[in-house]
């Protein structure tokens, strides 16, 4: 039996200035794992932190994208590249990847939420597309410079509807203003087709989940991932579990009609 | 169930008069652990070797088994950066030297490892604490009659007086008198029987039946007004929102009900750099009681008010864990009555929810 | 093998037991000890984190040098032969009372006796005092005037058996925990909780009464207690009678502090102060629990005396469950007075300036003895320049004393510094030695807790490589100054304090071991210890009131310093948090300062919780979070004191209590604003 605390130390190949304060780390590592599972990342002698994979399953460097925080986070920005960490996972569940044809798929994405949501998206769009019935991205960041994943998003083309919102605009912003459950305004859904996936700040997800629920889209089809102190992130130390579930290991993605037994403001 | 281990029935008597041999030869063949006196009429599970210093008439003990298989604090790795870049990393060495046998924990006790080894052992199966626990034999003893006022295994789903094969004990001596009537739990416990086989005797149909006698008198001693089953149900319904209120009130926090309850399973983990590039990740045991636990960076907290803390407290030991294992969270050994400085403990606790839903503590360790 | 070694906690003056787990040389944890007497198994947060500091990577491991400014490590000897050459240069140059020593009040009774033998009978000065000074000298002074001995009257396993518990200018359930235990089991067993306080705190949801009053107001509240219970001839007449004297002027003093005047003074409403009389008087047996609340003023001794007034006008004092009883800070403070850390008193309170006295430790110590009482570390403290060698044990002045800057001044202003610790701190920044102290872990001795019980500790660990135990240090500077003090072990010492201290008499480590705990005064060998204090006559004989006026504190807020800002302790943190700002439990709780303000003056200033303000006195200015909460009153803020980054005393008023010394922390002016 291994001693599965023990992180496997890797270097990093390259950072990216992805926003102000927002790093992404490229590792060149092989790595089986779905979108939406984290990653415990440890800076040795500070300690570890639970970071969402923003890769792709099958691209060719995982990547890790982090905002600088505090804690952890504020000793990731003082790495190079060539230095090392440790990583220790995948952990979670993952989004569901089943049942996805003839679906009309909506992302939803707050700030941070951004990275696990570019591995589902990139993963439907490259892997499945041809049986979606369509595509939308919903996305808002404080200010423009602090949108993730730019040219990528610009180069994702015509086969996915893409919104993004901002909080406080500047000269030359063309998208919209105003926060992300907002956005849901301006576009058309068919309730009983759609899937949404939802990530970001908590109270962004209260808001977007009541409102969707108010459309009417089941809420088994409503799919976020909790964000929870989590430590060990094999369901044993006890950090992150909400009711009886560790959100490191029965989530950190969960539907709504699994948490229904609890209130929103008791998930959110 | 989980250990892999095949179950075998058997039963021996033991005469009392070589008890003490049994502990010598104990003594030459294996680390042993069993409950000694401390400061005053104080009791702590220490490893000995000298049998005379082994008191099984204990009432309790200042700590529990949880601290050999889990303890307080273990290195989980060590740590060196290199100039190149890299790092090496060490994992922690194995503390627990040899098989151990631990003599004479009572039923809530071994119940309690037993919800641990089912926590532990859930996949991924925490290698930490089986490295240890696979080198251990659990020699568990039954009670005859209560050993103090403030133990109360009859409302948490029989973790006593007398344990059951498969709940955790690889040998369970029950006290009749003149000898002790050992039951076999495991395989381990049949190696153990063979090993000292001189000592043991096979026993016999009409003392089995003395088995239940022992365990009918026990529970006459208890008042059993209640089953942790309809508690279970209390949890699930009923809106406790007062209660936990005026409990948010009274905790203040300590962890200490948590550090010493048995089954408790939370740590945290923290690196310690002792020189340049070089240093360690320990775990230690935590308590979902600190607000601190839950909080995220940035100051978000789940669980900010103190009364939310408490719910979930109860909950975990009363709800979840069953809802998990089968197997409670609570084993009534009643310790976190006499560490709490709030008068605020587990069997007050389920008293004043079955009865009257405010809090009204039993103050029976003082 | 886990080895398992019961020892006495090192944080607060209440003395819990529990057992160091040790096992290949590593502290894993503590357990507590389910039978001990003070905390019968309990222990608070702190308590069960109480090893992490030990190990910490942070521990000071080689003798540090000032060189040009900055700090090189040194050897023991190198360390040793500067220390000795500044004292013999200063001493010759400026006398014996150029130098000062502050003993720690978290070092062992034993290593306080070797302190004082050293400034005494090595330096020859009677300047030394700790921070007994800073908490409970007011208590040493105004119990001992009022009753003949300043220590508490009982011990805190009986407060479960009062029938009244009147609580003032005390925090329980966070700064004595356990002692918070025995005040909550009397109220669960239905006895009557009065608390005096102007914050809402823990024990307010478990308070019969809940007295909100000013900071500083205690005398007038408590004679306004005296005069309804004195005109509801609720008095008891026969204790007043046959144990005191003084009665007739306090009567007279008490007369004009009617309610009405008594609330408009303090603000607390006259039906909840006739009702907390009442139920005083009535509630028999009742007992007084007061901490720095009452004491950090620049009248603490008056407003001890008025507690001590209050108890006899009601007979409160010499049976079980009743008494004043001061709780003590730290772990031994209430060692280090017994043992003489003090100006004017050698060990067992026996005082430097009489002659007989004197000659007997002359006699003991084979040398000649100052014969004039020394400076406090207030007054050591009061002029830049005074003391021109300091040696201090196991303290943080800096952080500790009021008006930071004002201390940094007479640091700098000093020739020599010498410090021992634990830990890098603000004071040791400016000493020119630094000398790395082993922890309570690590040696064995004793302590004495907040009810005069001598307690053991005992060494789990070896002394951490290069690190050594306070005494054995000062024994080795004493005698490389040519004073020879040759003790094998602790034992040998308490052996020596007990022959030459009446009160310790019968104190010795055979029996400390054999009964677990001795409470002084233990005059001898076969005396069980006492339990109780002043039982059929006080220690001065008669009960003496004093008849004494209210008399605010010494800065008023004004219309410039609107606020009164008064200051506190906080469950998860220790002093200057040296220590518990180093244990993960602990300082993932409350990781930084913070100001508490009532959401009223909240609202008006534009004040949001969380935000960021500016605290400022005359003394200088802060910037850190707000708590916006109704747990406090209208004109006043509340500060917590752990942090050493956002220090506290750099806003506090060093103004003196002129009989006992002890600094004004409980109230000075100040003025909040939203930080830019």
């Amino acid at each position: 039996m291994n001693n599965n605390y023990i992180p496997k130390v890797v270097r990093i190949e390259r950072i990216f200035e992805e926003a102000p304060n927002v790093n992404t780390f490229y590792i060149k590592e092989r790595l089986e794992f779905i979108p939406g599972q984290f990653l415990e990342i440890s800076y040795f002698g500070i300690g570890e932190s639970p970071i969402s994979i923003a890769s792709c399953p099958g691209e060719e460097f995982l990547r890790i994208s982090f905002k600088r925080v505090g804690g952890l986070t504020n000793n990731l920005f003082d790495l190079k590249e060539g230095d090392s960490i440790g990583i220790r996972g995948p952990f979670g569940n993952g989004f569901p990847l089943g049942d996805l044809d003839e679906k009309d798929i909506i992302f939803i994405a707050g700030g941070m939420g951004m990275a696990p949501l570019r591995s589902l998206l990139k993963f439907i769009f490259c892997k499945k597309q041809g049986n979606i019935s369509s595509l939308t991205l919903l996305y808002g960041a404080r200010r423009p410079q602090d949108i993730l994943y730019k040219k990528e998003l610009e180069e994702l083309g015509e086969n996915i509807k893409v919104l993004l919102t901002v909080d406080k605009p500047e000269a030359g912003w063309q998208g919209h203003t105003g926060v992300v459950p907002k956005l849901l305004d301006k576009i058309e859904l068919n309730p009983l087709n759609t899937r949404a996936f939802i990530c970001g700040p908590e109270i962004m997800m209260r808001f977007t989940v009541a409102k969707l629920l108010k459309t009417g889209i089941p809420s088994s089809d409503i799919i976020f991932s909790l964000e929870r102190y989590m430590k060990c992130g094999v369901g044993k130390c006890g950090h992150c579990y909400i009711a009886d579930k560790f959100v490191c290991r029965d989530g950190p993605v969960f539907n709504y009609k699994q948490l229904s037994d609890l209130s929103p403001a008791e998930i959110l | 169930m989980i250990s892999g281990e095949h179950m075998i029935d058997g039963y021996y008597n033991l005469k009392k008069e070589d008890l003490k041999n049994l502990l010598k030869a104990v003594i030459k063949d294996f680390r042993l652990i069993s409950p000694q006196p401390a400061n005053g009429a104080d009791f702590l599970f220490q490893e000995t070797e000298d049998s005379g210093k082994i008191n099984l008439n204990y009432d309790i003990t200042s700590n529990t088994l949880k601290e050999f298989f889990f303890p307080a604090r273990e290195t989980v790795f060590e740590y060196e950066k290199r100039k190149d870049g890299s790092v090496e990393t060490v994992p922690g060495a194995d503390t627990f030297k040899g098989e151990t046998v631990f003599l004479g924990p009572r039923s809530c006790d071994i119940r309690a490892v037993y919800f641990q080894d089912c926590f532990f052992g859930k996949e991924p199966k925490d290698s930490l604490y089986w490295r240890k626990r696979d080198k251990s034999i659990l020699i568990s003893f039954a009670c005859n009659k209560p050993p103090r006022k403030g133990c109360f295994c009859v409302y948490t789903n029989n973790s006593g007086p007398v344990l059951e094969k498969g709940e955790g004990f690889d040998l369970q001596f029950i006290d009749l008198a003149g000898f002790y009537l050992v039951e076999v739990g495991t395989g381990k416990g049949k190696n153990f029987i063979k090993k000292y086989g001189k000592l043991f005797k096979q026993s016999d149909e009409k003392i089995l039946a003395k088995k239940s006698c022992i365990k009918e008198s026990c529970l006459k001693h208890f008042e059993k007004e209640y089953n942790i089953m309809d508690i279970y149900e209390k949890l699930k319904d009923i809106n406790l929102e007062k209660l936990w209120e005026e409990l948010g009130k009274r905790c203040t926090n300590c962890g200490g009900c948590e550090f010493i309850c048995p089954t408790c399973f939370c740590f945290y983990t923290q690196d310690i750099e002792h020189s340049k590039g070089k240093g360690e990740r320990i775990r230690a045991w935590d308590s979902c009681i600190f607000s601190g636990y839950s909080r995220m960076a940035g100051g978000v907290n789940p669980h900010e008010k103190n009364s939310d803390r408490i719910s979930r407290r109860f909950f975990c030991k009363l709800y979840n864990c069953y809802k998990w294992f089968g197997v409670f969270g609570c084993t009534g050994c009643g310790r976190c009555s006499f560490v709490c400085p709030v008068n605020l403990d587990m069997e007050s606790f389920i008293a004043s929810l079955m009865k009257t839903d405010r809090y009204q503590p039993l103050l029976k360790e003082l | 093998m886990i080895e398992y070694t019961l020892t006495t906690c090192p944080f607060c003056g209440v003395g819990c037991n529990f057992y160091l787990k040790v096992e290949h040389g590593r502290i894993l944890g503590v357990s507590p000890s389910r039978n001990h007497p003070v905390n019968r198994g309990r222990l608070c947060v702190k308590g069960w984190n109480a090893f992490d500091f030990v190990t910490h990577p942070d521990r000071l491991r080689k003798p540090l040098i000032k060189e040009n400014g900055k700090f090189k490590e040194a050897s023991w000897p190198a360390a040793y032969e500067l220390i000795v050459k500044n004292i013999k240069r200063i001493k010759t140059e400026n006398g014996p009372d150029a130098l000062g020593v502050i003993s720690s009040a978290r070092c062992t009774n034993e290593e306080n006796y070797i302190i004082q033998k050293f400034g005494r009978a090595c330096l020859g000065t009677n300047n030394i005092d700790h921070c007994a000074r800073t908490c409970h000298a007011p208590s040493v002074a105004g119990l001992t005037r009022s009753f003949g001995s300043g220590a508490a009257t009982n011990s805190i396993d009986e407060l479960p058996d009062a029938k009244c518990i009147l609580v003032i200018g005390s925090n329980p359930l966070e700064a004595h925990p356990i002692i918070g235990w025995r005040i909550l089991t009397a109220k669960d067993r239905g006895a009557k909780i009065i608390l005096a306080d102007p914050r809402a705190i823990g024990l307010s949801n478990f308070s019969d009464i809940h007295l909100r009053l000013l900071p500083g107001t205690d005398i007038c509240l408590l004679n306004g207690l005296m005069n309804i219970i004195l005109e509801k001839e609720l008095e008891d007449k026969d204790f007043i009678r046959e144990r005191t004297e003084g009665f007739e002027e306090l009567k007279e003093t008490v007369k004009k502090y009617a309610p009405e005047y008594v609330e408009k003074i303090t603000r607390v409403p006259r039906e909840l102060l006739i009702k907390a009389a009442e139920i005083y008087a009535k509630s028999k047996p009742a007992s007084i629990v007061y901490s720095l609340g009452i004491t950090e003023h620049t009248v603490g001794t008056d407003n001890v005396s008025t507690l001590a007034n209050l108890a006899m006008v009601t007979g409160n004092v010499g049976r079980l469950s009743s008494g004043v009883n001061p709780l003590r800070g730290q772990n031994n403070v209430q060692g280090s007075c017994d043992m003489g850390a003090l100006p004017n008193v050698f060990s067992g309170y026996q005082n430097v300036e009489d002659d007989a006295v004197r000659r007997k430790f002359e006699d003991a110590w084979e040398v000649r003895l100052p014969g004039k009482k020394g400076l406090t570390n207030s007054e050591m403290f009061e002029m830049p320049g005074r003391i021109k060698l300091f040696y201090i044990v196991g303290e943080d002045v800096v952080h500790s004393e009021p008006n930071s800057k004002h201390v940094i001044s007479c640091l700098e202003k000093a020739e020599f510094i010498v410090v021992h610790d634990l830990f890098m701190c603000k004071t040791a920044e400016y000493a020119d030695v630094i000398l790395p102290a082993s922890s309570f872990a690590e040696k064995e001795g004793t302590f004495a807790n907040a009810d005069r019980r001598i307690q053991r500790v005992r060494k789990a660990i070896q002394p951490l490589p290069d690190t050594k135990p306070d005494g054995e240090i000062v024994m080795e500077v004493a005698s490389l100054l040519g004073y020879h003090m040759k003790y094998k072990n602790a034992s040998e010492v308490m052996d020596e304090i007990a022959h030459l201290s009446p009160i310790f008499g019968g104190v010795s480590y055979g029996r400390l071991e054999k009964e677990g705990f001795l409470q002084w005064p233990c005059p001898d060998k076969n005396h069980p210890g006492t339990k109780v204090l002043h039982q059929e006559e006080f220690v001065r004989g008669k009960g003496k009131f004093f008849a004494i006026d209210h008399k605010g504190p010494e800065e008023l807020s004004d219309d410039e310093y609107p606020f009164i800002l008064t200051t506190g302790r906080m469950l998860f943190h220790y002093n200057s948090g040296t220590q518990t700002r180093r244990t993960a439990i602990l300082s993932r709780e409350f990781p930084e300062n913070f100001v508490q303000i009532n959401s009223e003056d909240a609202e008006r200033l534009n004040i949001k919780n969380r935000s960021k303000v500016s605290v400022s006195t005359r003394r200088g200015a802060l910037e850190i979070k707000a708590e916006v909460s109704n747990n406090i009153i209208s004109g006043v803020i509340w500060m917590p004191f752990h942090y050493a980054d956002k220090l506290t005393n750099t806003l506090t008023n060093n103004a003196f209590d002129p009989i006992s010394k002890i600094g004004e922390y409980k109230a000075c002016a100040a003025k909040v604003e939203p930080a830019k």
